[in-house]
């Protein structure tokens, strides 16, 4: 009995012991992260945008990159079959993330989570600068979505297509620009003005893929023609390199210029006339020097694109495309088309000239690499322009024909992991003849 | 008046005293001696007449005792005069006793002769009990790896290799023949989708890392994981105990799913009186025996007018008799080496009757067959028990070990020769070396990646018994592990940037994960005798853990030379940091009723609580309930040539704790760039989910374990099922929520609780002693073990998770085995033909179930055979069957490089070699049973005056071989069955993708290698 009481007490006191200690003992915590609990800061507002910043910034050379490769860009000489079937216009549910997919929704939901957190962070959302710039931004998140894939979902949501996610966009510039406009003067309308070109461009851009020329001009008119914003790059940490530095150099070279590219003679579309074998040991590759977008461009010379060289993600000149291609051929869309191929070299267009197709020509030579000619494709064949995605024998010659991908789609992740877009079913984009 | 010493036992009497000295200074006694009567003697096998040392040889009823020394021989004085019993009895041995009577001042001499014990039900084990218990009572098995007798059979390099095949039920995956990487231990199958399948490890009772241990790389070169397993000495081990799921682990709590390895290291034993030293020396060969890559080009007219891309081809000119190209890249000059092993160490044990002491020294050094891979541990270990007075007794283990491992490219790198070397094209062009499609031996040899680790694991034990009914035991140590791994990139003087723009003007590397994991543990036990010859064990407990990682990494780039390559002396430096801990608090209570020495029933609960659970989730609870039933001991017992029974079963719960702050949603600060400046930013980072709980695994077990004929012949025998509730699923986050990895393109993961797991199988271990003659023994064991593993379901939602390398061919499906191979073939006919479009196959995208990924039967088999007492002979084959493996290397060779025989070979079959190049996963699939000769040994033990000319007591000289010959059973194509590709490790040390745990691939790893090895080991 004396044993049993002794037990009794040892085992009550352990127990107490560890109860009693479990609150204090099991308190951990990691400072590599903040709880989203958290975010509700104030003080926070300034980071977060930056995040809205950051999330552009650190997609959009890669965003470059498979605009480039499904396009007339660029060739693609990764060792990853996957990724050479992309830049041969097959894309499938087996390539799983080599895709730009997971990237363009990383943008979109930091970009927007990071605009959405300001606003509840603000007092007075009109005028405030910050909100701007971060809707902008967001705008430019939901973009690039539309631009890229043919039919996305939000936050796991059902699928949506890229005419709402455009929407979506055009409601983010047109909320940065109310939000922009009252700060326009005095001590704060340098940044307002910069705030308010980036949403007009957007804006702009999202109205022209909608088919919504009117406001496409609008909004395009309202930029002045000197503004730029570059996706930022800096040389360190390798974090904030561009990511096209990487696949221009080194031993393992990735992206060459499309031939449909080469032999313009124009010094916007430099490349190197050498042609080197690429990573895969099969594609032969002419690397190509900063072009114009970049912000490493020399007109006489040609540069190598550096890990921080810059890459225009908006632009006055890009606004004056927009409204040339809205307007149509007017007298301001044969200045524009003239004074750029002076620019590239080239004579002044003719009286029997195309002025739409030459300035498509212009628009793809200033924008070579710039992420934009995916976008402008899928516009001019969505809009009955014509289909200029490459076509017929692929210029690796071992892969046989182009495929018919005209649009990225979403990964097997979004499939196992979202159930509203369980029954998913990729359009087939294989050409004939071929085998995974 | 005592007994003179003889001259030899004054000397080991003089080095006891100084190792006393030693060890006093943990122990508060002196030494206490009244000798009026010694015993001295040899203990031999019975089988073959070996001597056999570490035999604890004591008197009954009394303290005094000691052990025998390598040579069988022992001396134990002070005993007072009159009638005693000596008994000898050690693991493995039957024990045996003798009566002696002892006059004052009398040494009597008492010889045992001691046989292999196929069952020892009076064994005791301290894995998944309060404490030490009796194997008799247990309703589980607990398998015991006898690592001092194997050690001594052959030279085993590391601790994964001395588990590998030595109990039923244990899976060790071996992921590549480089030396100083990680294998995969799986017990009794994966039963968890996305915690660790791995079992947790406890060395003396003080929980360690035992985990892959991730290298570095600036630019995601895949380079093997290390190990943190292997940092222990397997020289340093007496032994190790297996438990093998929740049925048995259910007091290890929210950890323990998959089961508990316990590592005992050596001790000294009180009452030993002397100490033995013991010298080993290893040295060896390790070479790449298996087959190595032939490339093959058949050049076509097509090809040899192509200079450009097929410029040997065109150097062949228009000769229609030299077409076929021909490369063996791994033969050429520089490619690989012989590589080699160089091992030593020094280790003493003694003591006396209040303390006991083990100290040791080892170095082992391997150098593999690339050239740029290495391994080498120091390791020294420092145990002491004390007993401070007669109801309390102290240990303290001390273990301290560096380690420093050099890892080439390998598996999928682009810079990898091994992968070179099998996707060269014999018609080129060949970029930087011939034979090789990238990097040849020339740079690639000059890869610089390295993980040295300073590990310390420090434990304490203290063992209390206030009264003789009341027994109390704490443990308390850390494992400190200060790893750091660095890559460097040397200025490229080649101008051609062979390692990439970012590392062609110098780049240096480091990441430090500094882990230090915390043990505490109570349990006390309180036995009392109840009414009706039933006894009670009435234990609670208290288990504490925390981890903490605090890791920090620091990258430079752009040096001045390569000798400044400190990260300060680079041009653009950067800095990152990451600190993740992890807190368990674990409480139990446990009963256990016996009857009469040979029924035993047991019912425990415990309680655990993890501060990686969600916030809406607290406490997790497991029971289990056991019974073992000694039958034999029945006097109605009677069956002929069975001499011992035990019947058991038992039901359990343990858990899987989810991985720290996988419960949380959370945002990572970052940076980035506004023009040229660098500022602040926030990244989703964690899906999180707050209703995270720990994943539960339900065990039954039910088996026997007997000895018959005299002891010859012994069985183990246990059907287990287990069935994983509330599996912890990593499962990727929508990338539509925004929580990818920046600019990586993988996706996000979070952990769910999902879906159910089934496991279930049979072990079997037989141990046999056909031949037990003076002067030859034979003595057998087989083990057998089979699992069957099963998604049962995925839970709400999923139907199926696919993934695979190269190609789409694992899933995670309803029904199936975890990560099971699913294939793709092309599109047929009703009657099974290819159908031909245009003169093309189409492969049809669906997905048809093959088989599991992982071995479903296991078996290995040793013999050791005793001649004239001094010669030894003993192999081990090992048998994996049942599994699939996908040769990855051979799909992309078939289909891509366009290089194998089958696709050049002139009279191929058209049709055939256009299947080959479909892309079509079936015929890549491929049975992956084989039978290894693990390891064959002849050890031979010189007599005892050559011994004495060196001054020893003992000395074996031995030869041994691993990994000697295979025999693939089903004609795997590939070269080892066995490797793993990549097994990749994320920066928190938790697996890098969401299913990398499954992730089976044969592609570019290296073959285990053969290493023929000779030793000499002297005991003084």
């Amino acid at each position: 009995m004396k044993a049993a009481r002794i037990l009794r007490r040892v085992a009550l006191t352990v127990g107490a012991v560890a109860l009693a200690s479990c609150h204090d003992a099991l308190t951990v915590n990691n400072p590599k992260v903040i709880p989203t609990s958290d975010l509700g800061d104030a003080n926070l507002i300034g980071t977060l945008l930056n995040s809205a910043v950051f999330a552009v910034n650190t997609n959009y050379s890669e965003f470059s990159w498979f605009s480039a490769i499904i396009t007339d860009e660029a060739l693609n000489a990764t060792n990853d079959y996957r990724s050479g079937e992309l830049s041969q216009r097959i894309v499938e549910l087996a390539q799983g993330n080599v895709g730009p997919y997971p990237l363009l929704q990383f943008t979109r939901a930091t970009a927007d989570t990071s605009a959405a957190l300001i606003r509840k962070l603000v007092k007075q959302p009109a005028g405030d600068l910050r909100l701007a710039r971060a809707l902008a931004y967001a705008g430019y998140g939901y973009l690039y979505l539309a631009e890229f894939t043919c039919t996305a979902p939000i936050n796991a949501g059902p699928l949506v297509t890229d005419d709402s996610l455009e929407k979506i966009a055009l409601s983010r510039f047109k909320e940065a620009i109310t939000d922009a406009t009252p700060a326009d003067a005095g001590s704060t309308k340098l940044v307002a003005d910069t705030i308010l070109a980036l949403a007009n461009v957007g804006a702009a851009r999202a109205s022209l893929n909608l088919g919504n020329k009117t406001d496409a001009i609008t909004y395009a008119s309202a930029v002045s023609a000197s503004f730029v914003i570059y996706a930022d790059y800096v040389a360190a940490p390798t974090a904030l390199n561009n990511t096209l530095w990487g696949r221009v150099n080194g031993q393992n070279k990735q992206l060459g210029v499309h031939p449909l590219m080469q032999n313009l003679h124009d010094p916007r579309v430099r490349y190197t006339t050498q042609a080197v074998l690429g990573h895969n040991q099969l594609t032969l590759l002419n690397t190509p020097y900063s072009p114009r977008s970049f912000s490493t461009y020399t007109a006489p010379d040609s540069q190598v694109i550096q890990s921080y060289s810059k890459i225009d993600m908006a632009s006055g000149l890009e606004a004056r495309f927009l409204r040339a291609e809205a307007e149509g051929p007017t007298p301001l869309t044969v200045a524009l088309v003239n004074e750029r191929r002076a620019v590239g070299g080239e004579q002044p267009l003719g009286a029997t000239d195309d002025v739409m197709a030459s300035l498509r020509e212009e628009k793809r030579r200033d924008f070579f690499l710039a992420g934009r000619r995916l976008g402008d494709l899928r516009r001019y064949k969505a809009q009955g322009i014509g289909d200029f995605f490459p076509s017929g024998p692929h210029p690796t010659s071992q892969w046989g024909l182009y495929g018919s991908a005209t649009c990225y789609i979403i990964t097997q992740d979004e499939i196992n992991s979202n159930l509203n877009v369980a029954n998913y079913v990729p359009p087939a984009t294989r050409p004939p003849g071929y085998s995974p | 008046m005592k007994i003179p010493l003889p001259r030899r036992d004054r000397r080991l009497a003089t080095r006891s005293l100084l190792c006393s000295s030693i060890a006093l200074l943990f122990a508060s006694t002196s030494l206490v001696a009244q000798p009026t009567g010694a015993v001295r003697g040899t203990v031999t096998d019975a089988g073959g007449g070996a001597p056999v040392g570490q035999v604890q040889v004591y008197i009954v009823g009394m303290r005094h005792g000691t052990i025998t020394q390598e040579n069988g021989r022992f001396l134990i004085t002070g005993i007072p005069a009159g009638q005693v019993t000596v008994r000898a009895q050690k693991l493995g041995y039957a024990p045996t006793q003798s009566a002696v009577t002892l006059a004052g001042n009398d040494t009597a001499n008492v010889d045992f002769r001691i046989s292999s014990a196929a069952l020892a039900l009076d064994e005791v084990v301290v894995t998944g009990t309060p404490g030490a218990t009796e194997k008799r009572v247990l309703g589980n098995t607990v398998s015991t790896v006898k690592a001092d007798e194997l050690t001594k059979n052959t030279p085993i390099p590391t601790v994964t290799e001395l588990l590998q095949g030595r109990a039923s039920g244990i899976n060790v995956t071996s992921n590549s023949g480089s030396v100083g990487t990680s294998a995969t231990i799986r017990i009794r199958g994966a039963s968890s989708l996305s915690a660790s399948t791995q079992p947790v490890v406890y060395i003396d009772g003080i929980r360690m890392q035992a985990g892959a241990q991730r290298s570095f790389d600036n630019s995601g070169a895949t380079v093997q994981a290390t190990s943190a397993l292997d940092a222990i000495d397997p020289n340093d081990i007496e032994s190790m105990e297996v438990i093998k799921g929740p049925a048995a682990a259910t007091l290890y709590g929210a950890d323990a799913a998959s089961g508990v390895i316990q590592i005992i290291t050596k001790k000294g034993r009180m009452g030993q009186q002397s100490a033995e030293w013991n010298a080993r020396a290893e040295y060896g060969g390790i070479d790449w025996a298996l087959a190595r890559p032939t490339t093959y080009w058949n050049c076509t007219d097509a090809n040899i007018a192509n200079a450009t891309l097929f410029p040997n081809c065109a150097a062949l000119g228009a000769s229609p008799s030299n077409r076929l190209l021909i490369d063996n890249p791994l033969d050429q000059p520089g490619a690989l080496r012989r590589g080699n092993v160089t091992t030593y160490g020094l280790s003493t044990r003694g003591g006396a009757d209040r303390y006991s002491y083990f100290f040791s020294f080892d170095h082992d050094g391997e150098n593999g067959v690339l050239y740029n891979n290495f391994f080498r541990r120091d390791n020294g270990r420092a145990n002491m028990q004390a007993s401070l007075r007669d109801n309390l007794t102290l240990q303290m283990n001390v273990g301290y070990v560096r380690t420093n491992s050099r890892q080439p490219l390998s598996d999928n790198s682009s810079n990898s020769i091994i992968r070179n070397a099998y996707r060269d094209r014999p018609a080129g062009p060949w970029p930087w070396q011939a034979e090789y499609r990238g990097l040849g031996p020339a740079i690639a040899n000059q890869y610089d990646n390295e993980v040295a680790t300073e590990r310390y694991i420090l434990g304490s034990s203290l063992n209390f018994q206030p009264f003789s009914w009341f027994q109390n035991r704490l443990n308390a140590g850390v494992d400190v592990n200060d790893q750091r791994s660095m890559v460097f990139y040397s200025i490229d003087t080649t101008g051609r940037q062979p390692w990439g723009a970012t590392d062609a003007n110098g780049w240096i590397g480091y990441i430090l994960p500094n882990t230090h994991l915390w043990t505490v543990d109570y349990a006390g036990t309180a036995t009392n005798n109840l009414p009706r010859q039933l006894t009670s064990a009435f234990s609670v407990g208290v288990q504490y853990s925390n981890t903490q990682l605090d890791s920090w990494q620091a990258t430079g780039q752009t040096l001045v030379a390569n000798q400044l390559n400190l990260v300060g002396s680079a041009a653009t430096r950067d800095a990152d940091q990451i600190f993740i801990e992890q807190k368990s608090l674990g409480t139990y209570a446990q009963e256990q009723v016996g009857w009469r020495n040979r029924l035993f029933v047991t019912g425990a609960l415990r309680v655990d609580n993890n501060s990686a659970f969600g916030s809406n989730f607290k406490l997790v609870k497991y029971p289990k309930a056991s019974v073992s039933y000694v039958i034999s001991d029945e006097p109605f017992f009677h069956v002929p040539h069975v001499d011992q029974l035990k019947l058991r079963g038992a039901w359990g719960e343990a858990g899987n704790a989810p991985a720290p702050f996988t419960a949380v949603q959370a945002f990572a600060p970052t940076t980035t760039a506004i023009g040229d400046v660098q500022v602040n930013a926030l990244q989703p980072q964690a899906y999180g989910n707050p209703n995270l709980r720990a994943e539960t695994g339900s065990e039954v077990e039910l088996g026997f374990d007997a000895s018959g004929f005299g002891g010859r012949l012994g069985a183990e025998f246990t059907y287990y099922n287990k069935l994983t509730k509330y599996a912890l699923v990593t499962v990727p986050a929508p990338p539509s929520s925004g929580y990818v990895a920046a600019g990586g393109g993988a996706t996000g993961t979070y952990l769910a609780n999902l879906g159910k797991i089934a496991n279930d199988g049979l072990e079997l271990t037989l141990t046999a002693t056909p031949v037990q003659q003076r002067n030859f023994g034979w003595e057998s064991a087989l083990t057998l073990s089979t699992n069957h593993n099963k998604l049962v379901t995925f839970g709400t939602g999923f139907s199926e998770i696919r993934f695979g390398t190269f190609a789409i061919n694992q899933k995670f499906a309803q029904g199936f085995p975890l990560g099971a191979y699913w294939y793709t073939d092309v599109v047929r006919d009703g009657n099974g033909n290819p159908v031909l479009t245009g003169g093309k196959m189409t492969v049809d995208t669906t997905l048809h179930y093959l088989g599991p990924s992982t071995p479903t039967r296991e078996m290995s088999l040793t013999n050791a055979f005793t001649i004239f007492k001094n010669l030894r002979l003993y192999s081990y084959f090992d048998y994996k069957g049942g599994g699939y493996l996908f040769d990855g290397i051979k799909y992309v060779n078939d289909r891509l490089d366009l290089n194998t025989w089958a696709v050049n070979n002139p009279k191929a079959d058209p049709l055939t070699v256009q299947y080959l190049e479909s892309g079509a996963t079936r015929p890549d699939i491929v049975r992956s049973d084989f039978i290894k000769l693990r390891e064959l040994s002849l050890a031979y033990t010189l007599p005892q005056f050559v011994a004495a000319r060196a001054r020893a007591k003992n000395a074996t000289i031995q030869v041994s071989g691993r990994n000697l010959a295979i025999w693939k059973l089903h004609g795997y194509p590939g070269v080892d069955p066995e490797v793993e590709f990549f097994n990749a490790v994320g920066s928190n040390g938790q697996p890098a993708t969401p299913t990398s745990l499954f992730d089976r691939t044969d592609y570019c790893s290296i073959p285990m290698l053969r290493r023929i090895m000779v030793s000499m080991n002297l005991t003084f």
